[in-house]
């Protein structure tokens, strides 16, 4: 028995060691980042003991907000990001609604048609939706990002699951007091469904901040950009310099980091919910 | 199934709707009307953007890809020349190996470090909330950011990585990003760092939903570690890694943003992906019917590549 | 129950705010400062494709022009250079283009007949240019059908730099402090080997970008020595695989290869040799602004070494555009185009990064003249071997280009190089 013990232990402690050190070295590459973002140009940022000790500087952070529209993407960003979660949970969750609990003609054929669009990808669609947004002259608009985006059918989806799993108990009590549609769903469902809303919009928020491919043919205005797309134009500019493209990394880095510290429990538990990349 | 029977204000019992009597019918026409128009109306502004932006998209697409269609818009149709000339055009076919070339290595790479690293945060150490977050931090960095770090750290003469190589006694310079086979590992390894933590997640849920009595039981037993972890961890993680598997073939089809920014398709075509090339195809020589084509044969082999999983998942429950 | 409903509440408000989105831009433009006369400046969008250096002498300039003229204020957008035309193209389509942008003549061939750009003999009076002002072997190449296309800025074309110190200190400068080698090819690699032997152990004897441009302008240069040709008469079909056009390939090939001058995988040639560490570097005469900021690096220039039949050299010329809009209009246009001109006029700035102006009354300036190397850079445009025009030559550059980096990291051989480039060339000429 005390073998055995003893054994447990060792396991324990070899665990113990190989989890740090794993974790330590993921990190490596993020704390490089943090470091070499305020050491000045020229040093040498591939030596540990020179990485560490003074000079620190702040110039590569100044260097980047007055020669890059860091500012105007990070807002770009944040507005795109906000907008496309806001109108994906408001519509999605009306639509969820509709189908779960009004019954209608035709109900089941919109469910269906509505959810054979999880199959397409947006990478398959990108040269007519281009066309079209060209043709309506809505290119290069902060309109051109959000709104392909609100047409992705996961929300209605999640949010049907979770609405159908709602006791028609408490429906028909609202009714009886008198209450319609329009009310029941805003009082009723969308507070219940407090969680999967959540879920849902932390998955869109991350979606829509780290969305590059469609933005990237979508925006050629500087002042239109969003940070996956104005970081590499402008980073192409140093491509031998470290200390500089990392400055604007971490400025690029910051709002996503401020929202993972603050909601990391939120965020966990909404992927686990929704399950989808 | 059966569906359930509405029940109005005052107690009177509707047949369903399917089976409702003439007379019954007539006397809840005013109220079907009001539930149908409340239904669209609740809908409809969805289901514009969903028309707009999904569907119409794909059929627009489809009739682009008979044109020989220019940015410029102008176009002559070529029926279904479009689709002869990808199968006889080898940078496709290289474009679609590479693509399905990532789809293999990265699929597997990214369920068992997903579930390695899944293990590693529930088994009960101290600062499990640290490792978890330090696990699934990068994902919450965009391509751009996560791309340039990679390509400083793996740059050949000054890159971080091969400088710890060096200190470690490596004295060949490794060129991660120019020969096919190291560039492929080079963007594998961003890909892991970057959204691995994404499956570790998904995991992690699995494992905290099978019983602890299931492994004391075992334990009564006489089973190690191995065997717990074997007859017990890896049947009841079953559904979570076919999830996983599905999810992570699918965006892995989808590689752009990695490869685009950090080897943009080199060295010569050697990365260059499916997305890449027909990007390229419609947006640098200006062949939209040809790219829209392309985008179709890619959304066929994904539902293809799809209902094939599906199906051998299905064999195997 | 209340929280969710407060989020409602604002998500409705951004809402409203969202539908006079579109409109932020414009009013954002219209807040510029007005000018002294009280009108308001045009403001022009530039779009330019100069990755290394060339972005700040560029920025520079248009920081003077607006300071300068108060009435048109230019916004420049530096690209990268492998989206650079995509993007200009894709704006143009979409009806975003900028007013004026920067593009090669060798690719006029390909944006003239399609229709992506304006031409300029209507514009041109009024803003002033005079098209006999400019060197006109530059300007010929800016016609088509008669009408002029575009102005151009300078010519620049492919030069060898070497590093004084490191030469100097191995015993390898002649009398006048020249690099001493024996003609023909066989001369230029003992000298290399002799670098190797002798410098330091951490320079690179020659050094350069490995893959992209830098291979390709190379073999260029190469193949031009021995008169090779790109295409065939009639332009559609390719006409680089022969002899001349291996060995020029091997050439390359053997220095990283086969004896080891050149190190595999340099991300950025020019970089290293400004740090000092590459004795040799072959790059375009716009790194010698770059280099001259660098104050530790002693370096020298000279032609790209005849190593065959006569001397020659990559070489192209930047010409300014004004891309197609989605209306004229005649006053934006006459902006742009002045701002173009003023760029041409202003040469001797431009000359700082190391380009040769295209403006002769701008080379016989003695602002110009003062600039070290630069009038031996108008010679060197005299052997440039331009290459030809035709309306896929950028596709053409990408195929061969994505070939040779396969032999520069030794996938591939020069024989399969050539072979498969020939092929890929053929294939798309005749598409």
């Amino acid at each position: 028995m005390e073998g055995i013990r003893t054994r447990v232990k060792i396991g324990r402690v070899f665990l113990y060691i190989f989890s740090y050190s794993f974790v330590l070295v993921w990190l490596i590459p993020m704390l490089w980042m943090v470091i070499t973002a305020i050491k000045p140009d020229g040093s040498p940022v591939t030596v540990l003991s020179e990485l560490i000790k003074p000079p620190f500087t702040m110039d590569n952070y100044q260097y980047v907000s007055e020669n890059a529209s860091i500012w105007r993407w990070t807002w770009n960003s944040v507005y795109i990001a906000v907008v496309t979660t806001a109108l994906t949970l408001l519509l999605t969750s009306m639509a969820a609604f509709a189908l779960s609990r009004i019954p209608f003609k035709g109900s089941k054929l919109v469910f269906w048609i509505i959810i054979a669009g999880l199959m397409v990808p947006t990478e398959a669609t990108i040269i007519p939706l281009f066309m079209m947004m060209v043709d309506s002259g809505l290119i290069n608009s902060y309109s051109s990002i959000i709104f392909p985006s609100i047409a992705a059918p996961l929300g209605v989806l999640i949010l049907k699951q979770f609405y159908d799993a709602i006791p028609k108990e408490l429906v028909e009590a609202a009714e009886m007091d008198g209450a319609n549609k329009l009310r029941i769903w805003w009082s009723i469902f969308l507070p219940l469904s407090r969680s999967s809303m959540a879920a849902l919009g932390i998955f869109t928020f991350i979606s829509s901040w780290n969305n590059f491919l469609w933005p990237f043919l979508a925006i050629s205005d500087e002042k239109m950009m969003t940070l996956p797309i104005g970081i590499p134009l402008f980073q192409s500019g140093y491509a031998a310099e470290l200390t500089i493209p990392m400055a604007a990394n971490m400025l690029a880095s910051l709002p996503a980091l401020l929202v993972f510290i603050l909601f990391q429990k939120h965020i966990i538990k909404g992927i686990t919910m929704t399950g989808i990349k | 199934m059966e569906p359930t029977v509405p029940v109005t204000k005052d107690g009177e019992e509707h047949a369903p709707l399917k089976r409702k009597s003439k007379v019954a019918g007539l006397l809840t026409n005013k109220k079907s009307l009001s539930l149908n128009l409340f239904a669209w109306l609740f809908l409809s502004p969805y289901l514009l953007f969903y028309l707009w932006f999904m569907l119409y998209p794909i059929i627009k697409g489809f009739i682009i890809s008979l044109y020989q269609w220019t940015i410029g818009n102008e176009r002559t149709y070529v029926g279904l020349g479009n689709y002869s000339a990808i199968f006889k055009d080898s940078f496709f076919w290289e474009a679609l190996g590479n693509t399905v070339y990532f789809v293999v290595i990265s699929t597997p790479t990214l369920v068992i470090t997903g579930i390695l690293l899944a293990l590693t945060v529930n088994s009960g150490l101290k600062g499990t909330g640290f490792l978890r977050s330090a696990f699934f931090l990068p994902h919450i960095l965009s391509i751009s950011v996560i791309s340039s770090i990679w390509v400083f750290v793996l740059q050949p003469y000054t890159g971080l990585m091969n400088s710890v190589l060096k200190t470690l006694g490596v004295t060949q310079e490794i060129f991660w990003l120019d020969s096919a086979n190291l560039a492929w590992l080079s963007i594998l390894l961003a890909t892991v760092w970057w959204t691995v933590g994404f499956n570790m997640v998904l995991f992690l849920a699995g494992l905290q939903e099978i019983p602890d009595d299931l492994y004391e039981a075992a334990r009564i037993d006489g089973a190690n570690s191995w065997h717990c972890f074997r007859y017990i961890t890896l049947p009841s993680l079953k559904g979570v890694i076919l999830l996983v598997v599905v999810l992570q073939s699918i965006a892995s089809f989808k590689l752009f943003g990695q490869s685009y920014l950090m080897t943009n398709g080199g060295p010569g075509t050697s990365t260059r992906t499916l997305v890449q090339y027909i990007y390229e195809t419609g947006f640098r020589t200006n062949e939209m019917g040809l790219a829209s084509a392309m985008s179709y044969v890619l959304f066929l082999v994904m539902v293809l590549f799809a209902v094939v999983q599906f199906k051998f998942m299905a064999k195997k429950d | 129950m209340k929280k969710i409903k407060l989020v409602m509440v604002i998500m409705l408000f951004v809402l409203s705010v969202f539908t006079g989105c579109s409109s932020t831009e414009k009013t954002a433009s219209s807040d510029a400062s007005k000018n002294e006369s009280g009108n308001k400046p045009v403001q022009l969008k530039y779009w330019v494709p100069f990755s290394g250096g060339d972005g700040d002498f560029m920025k520079a300039m248009v920081a003077e022009f607006n300071k300068t003229n108060s009435d048109i204020q230019v916004e420049m957008l530096n690209l990268k250079w492998e989206e650079y035309y995509t993007k200009l193209r894709t704006a143009v389509a979409s009806k975003q283009a900028p007013d004026v942008a920067v593009a090669h003549t060798s690719k006029l061939g390909e944006l003239a007949p399609s229709n992506l750009i304006a031409e300029l003999d209507q514009i041109a009076p009024n803003a002033g240019i005079e098209w006999d002002s400019f060197n006109q072997n530059i300007l010929n190449a800016t016609v088509f059908e008669g009408k002029h296309m575009a102005i151009p800025l300078d010519t620049h074309a492919m030069i060898m730099f070497y590093n004084k110190k490191i030469l100097g200190d191995a015993g390898l400068l002649d009398g006048d402090g020249n690099p001493d080698f024996k003609p023909g090819a066989d001369g230029f690699i003992d000298f290399l080997k002799q670098v190797k032997e002798k410098a330091p152990a951490d320079v690179m004897p020659f050094v350069g970008t490995s893959n992209g441009n830098v291979p390709f302008w190379m073999w260029w240069s190469l193949y031009s020595q021995m008169d090779g040709k790109l295409l065939s008469e009639d332009g559609k079909k390719a006409a680089f695989n022969n002899e001349k056009g291996k060995e020029a390939l091997q050439f390359i090939s053997d220095l990283v290869h086969k004896d080891g001058l050149w190190p595999k995988n340099v991300k950025n040639g020019g970089e290293i040799f400004a740090a000092g560490k590459g004795a040799v570097n072959f790059n375009g005469v716009w790194s010698t602004g770059t280099f001259e900021k660098n104050q530790g690096l002693d370096f020298g220039v000279m032609t790209i070494p005849q190593l065959y039949d006569h001397e020659a050299t990559w070489g192209d010329s930047h010409t300014l555009v004004l891309p197609v809009q989605k209306e004229d209009d005649p006053k934006r246009q006459e902006a742009a185009a002045v701002f173009a001109n003023w760029l041409a006029e202003n040469g001797a700035m431009w000359a700082k990064a190391g380009h040769v102006p295209s403006k002769t009354e701008v080379i016989e300036s003695e602002e110009f003249k003062s600039l070290e190397y630069r009038s031996e850079y108008v010679e060197v445009v005299d052997q440039v071997n331009f290459m030809p025009n035709s309306d896929k030559l950028f596709p053409i550059g990408d195929i061969l280009r994505a070939n040779f980096d396969l032999v520069m990291n030794g996938q591939a051989s020069v024989e399969e190089a050539i072979n498969k480039a020939e092929k890929e060339v053929n294939d798309l000429l005749s598409k």
